[in-house]
């Protein structure tokens, strides 16, 4: 009987997961990192305000460890879910999803609990855009290059195979 | 049925010959088995009867219970159902890649992992076939990357 669970070709998936995380940890610094220059220019003000709440728009250390929380929470989740060891759903789509709205939930709990948007400004949101953008890309060509690989070797399997079935003999005239 | 074998080392090579009061569909099934020994396989087009060389078949293809046989510019059918054929043509290279297809590895040109854990498949003549989820383990497995 077919093992359901191997319906998921593991390497490429690791390849996949591999490329994800490090996109999205990369993304997270590089975003964190712009929005941290954004909000330097307020870094004066920081020290007189006693809560973030009394001044819309104003970034502090505590929102940005508060996203570095959310971003390691969210890495966390990517991890559990592309695991094999953790969960044990043959359907990818399925995995997709279900970590999709873990991780949508969670970020939604983060916004509401932590007020983020009171303490964030539109512009610390474009700067976060703006820091992400490049790291995506990376994400984007590093998938793109996984794939590439994956098509390399299959065809490189293919040609052995090829190659194999045409010096074998055929097996029915063994029969005989 | 009966089955009568002859040995006779003067023959120069093995003859099969049938005797039957009619040509019933068993019998049919019967030729179409032994031409799959002696690489060829009973295909028909326009109401003409071929006797197609195996090496010459690309891929077959199940379609409104019909079964077709294509080579590299022609179309054919054939009366034999698809699992007879899987069984028949395992040793000469063919193999299943989705429920209604079964193609012949030394006629694949290239292969591209495609979404959902698919295979796109290109032919030598450039048609592309898609190996569907639950085959395409085991082509991975017959080229020996599981």
């Amino acid at each position: 009987m077919r093992n359901k669970s191997g319906l998921i070709d593991k390497k490429s998936f690791r390849d996949f997961v591999h490329c994800t995380c490090m996109a999205f940890s990369m993304q997270t610094v590089v975003a964190v990192l712009m929005m941290f220059v954004t909000s330097s220019d307020t870094a004066a003000e920081q020290m007189k305000i006693s809560s973030i709440y009394e001044n819309p728009g104003f970034l502090s250390k505590e929102t940005i460890l508060q996203f570095f929380i959310v971003a390691l929470l969210t890495s966390m989740i990517r991890h559990i879910f592309f695991s094999d060891k953790v969960i044990k759903i043959p359907s990818i789509a399925l995995r997709i999803t279900l970590m999709f709205t873990t991780e949508i939930a969670m970020v939604a709990v983060a916004v509401w609990k932590f007020r983020w948007f009171h303490s964030v400004s539109p512009a610390h949101w474009v700067g976060f855009a703006i820091g992400a953008a490049p790291c995506l890309v990376a994400g984007v060509i590093l998938a793109f290059k996984t794939e590439m690989k994956e098509n390399e070797t299959m065809n490189e399997a293919l040609h052995r195979a090829q190659e194999n079935a045409r010096e074998e003999p055929d097996s029915r005239v063994e029969e005989k | 049925m009966k089955i009568s074998i002859n040995i006779n080392p003067d023959n120069p090579e093995t003859e099969i010959s049938l005797t039957c009061p009619s040509l019933t569909p068993e019998v049919e099934k019967l030729i179409s088995m032994i031409r799959v020994m002696d690489s060829k396989l009973t295909v028909k087009k326009d109401g003409e009867v071929f006797l197609l060389d195996l090496g010459e078949i690309l891929y077959l293809e199940t379609m409104e219970r019909k079964c077709f046989v294509y080579t590299d510019k022609t179309v054919y059918e054939t009366d034999a159902k698809m699992y007879e054929l899987e069984q028949q043509l395992a040793a000469s290279g063919f193999f299943r890649v989705s429920k209604s297809t079964l193609l012949q590895l030394k006629h694949i040109k290239s292969l591209r992992a495609d979404l959902n854990h698919r295979i796109r498949i290109t032919m030598d003549n450039g048609e592309q076939l898609i190996a569907s989820r639950m085959y395409a383990d085991d082509l991975r497995e017959r080229l020996g990357l599981r």
